[in-house]
């Protein structure tokens, strides 16, 4: 059941608009990131040359359509109404998918009939969902959030890594599950090298060559960020309370830090 | 069989006072766990619940099993009363718990001797001791707080002030960011860091090894955004990327190359899309936005009638209380 209900979320991975660099999945030299998203975007095509397209967002209780046209002009054409717990979405093409703690549902936009509703499931566990892939697996961190009285607001305060596998009809399927790995939060993707950023603990640095047995390589304790973005060649820069930090390989699986920014 | 029954009947009341507030104790000292929301309204409610049984067990001893019932009852109508928190709300466990202990009395009055008091005879320093905290419970709360949930208002500013938050600053240093972003612009790479509520810092990541911040956008109120390729009519080439962000309540639209504001949709967003509470908190019901004013954060209005701007934190007292239930 759970499968299914991140799969949904997953299979739109080709956009994934919160995340830092724009993810081109399926090239792997480029790297890919993920990260939470409230405000997507989704191009009309992929063809070179075009950036007309739609922004969703939630508003209102209702999943909002947001037609943009050479990146000018901006004009709200659809808005169905939603359940208000819905915080998260992703895109894939014409479908939006909207995550909350309860459900994951996904929407699909045509111009004949606007947008509509597909499907729902109902199990999610996690509030937030950053996905990357490399075309033939999924990684995922899902982060549990709870209410801080000390801190008088919502902090995590736990997450696991999931690994799902991508069949030629891009249905997934969970084949792996690391629990209790800190708090993740982003994560990015380097050809076999895969980064979770963990604001308490530090960057983690995993080896998915075999996505049965994933294993923790190394954690840069001293680089704790919340998002992770890879700038290619395997130069990543992370954000989080201390700061932009960025790394590149000296040598194969070891990293240097090369700056700390403010 | 027997000992069971002598059990029951020798088994010292006290310790059942200790466990709502052992209860209380666990929940002070562990508030980061996954269960931590279980915990706070239903599992104290549970374990209250069952004491409450067990006073009605040793309290009333004739007949227990009907004296229980009363208790168990009373407490549940008491939850469905608008005068109780909110977190003190009937929910299955509460009913686990009254079938659980009214099947406890049932076995101690079916095994034990003959009952030798009333049903509600009140002629022990325990019977009174149950009844004035229940009713203190039930009525008191820190600062005569009576209200289920507390409640919020929206704090707003006008429109014209608002829209003017919107500009481009020198670089502001030692943020904190939540995302980050990466584009090129004339072949120069820049980093787009989110200061969530804040702004954008824009940093010049030519050179990694020594990132310059170049300027700040500042976006009052935003939490997310995304960057659009904007491509050149004739070369169709990338001429500038339009930054979209939430801007409290609207949707803003900015030149990433000219950094200047080029669209707005305004009121897009509910205040209670981007305003986030804390639990057992609600919007005043007559919370109402005018159209030329924006909500920018909430005022907490404390029980007693007194308003607090700004007030986030509960009193310590009170979330003692919120823990027993």
């Amino acid at each position: 059941m759970r499968a299914n209900a991140v799969s949904c979320l997953i299979v739109c991975f080709s956009v994934l608009s919160g995340c830092g660099a724009d993810s081109e999945w399926n090239n792997q030299t480029e790297g890919i990131s993920g990260s939470l998203a409230r405000l997507v975007y989704a191009k009309n095509s992929e063809n070179e040359g075009e950036t007309a397209g739609a922004l969703y967002t939630l508003a209102k209780g209702h999943l909002v359509r947001i037609a943009v046209n050479d990146a000018a002009e901006f004009e709200v054409t659809d808005e169905i109404p939603i359940n208000e717990s819905a915080e998260t979405l992703t895109t894939d093409n014409h479908a939006v998918y909207v995550g909350s703690p309860e459900f994951v549902r996904s929407y699909m936009y045509t111009p004949a009939s606007g947008l509509t509703f597909v499907s729902e499931s109902p199990e999610r566990p996690a509030e937030s969902d950053p996905v990357v892939t490399d075309g033939e697996f999924a990684y995922s961190t899902v982060t549990e959030f709870g209410w801080s009285f000390n801190q008088q607001e919502f902090e995590a305060i736990g997450g696991s890594l999931y690994i799902y596998a991508i069949d030629d009809n891009k249905v997934l399927t969970e084949i792996n599950r690391i629990p209790n790995i800190g708090i993740p939060m982003g994560l990015a993707l380097w050809g076999k090298v895969l980064m979770t950023c963990d604001s308490k603990n530090g960057l983690q640095q995993w080896d998915v060559s075999d996505a049965m047995d994933v294993k923790q390589l190394k954690v840069i304790s001293d680089v704790t960020c919340r998002d992770i973005l890879h700038l290619g060649d395997g130069h990543f820069a992370t954000v989080g309370e201390a700061g932009i930090y960025q790394i590149k390989p000296t040598e194969e699986q070891t990293f240097t830090l090369i700056s700390i920014h403010r | 069989m027997h000992g069971i029954s002598r059990l029951l009947t020798v088994v010292p009341i006290w310790p059942i006072f200790l466990l709502p507030l052992g209860g209380a104790l666990f929940y002070l000292v562990r508030t980061d766990f996954a269960w931590a929301p279980i915990v706070q309204h239903s599992a104290p409610s549970f374990i209250f619940a069952l004491w409450l049984c067990s006073i009605g067990l040793r309290l009333f001893r004739v007949p227990r099993f009907f004296a229980l019932g009363a208790v168990a009852i009373s407490y549940e109508v008491f939850q469905l009363l608008p005068i109780w928190r909110d977190s003190v709300r009937f929910d299955l466990l509460d009913v686990l718990a009254t079938i659980l202990g009214c099947f406890v009395s049932y076995c101690a009055w079916k095994l034990t001797s003959p009952p030798t008091r009333k049903l509600g005879t009140l002629s022990n320093r325990q019977a009174w001791l149950g009844i004035i905290l229940l009713g203190w419970m039930a009525t008191i709360g820190c600062d005569g707080n009576w209200s289920q949930t507390d409640v919020a208002e929206p704090i707003t500013v006008s429109r014209s002030e608002f829209t003017d938050s919107v500009v481009v600053g020198g670089p502001e240093h030692n943020q904190s960011y939540s995302k980050l972003y990466e584009k090129r612009i004339a072949g120069t790479q820049y980093l787009v860091g989110l200061v969530e509520g804040k702004g954008l810092q824009i940093i010049n990541n030519d050179d990694p090894l020594k990132p310059e911040n170049t300027s700040f956008i500042h976006i009052l109120g935003v939490q997310d955004l995304v960057i659009i390729e904007k491509l050149d009519n004739e070369t169709k080439e990338v001429a500038d990327y339009i930054v979209v962000a939430n801007n409290y309540s609207d949707l803003v639209q900015l030149s990433l190359v000219y950094q200047k504001l080029v669209g707005r949709i305004e009121n897009l967003y509910d205040y209670k899309d981007y305003i986030r509470l804390p639990p057992n908190t609600e919007w005043y019901d007559g919370s109402a936005i005018r159209e030329d004013e924006v909500a920018v954060g909430y005022h907490l209005i404390k029980t007693n009638e007194s308003t607090t701007e700004g007030e986030h934190d509960e009193s310590k007292c009170r979330f003692v209380l919120n823990c027993l239930f």
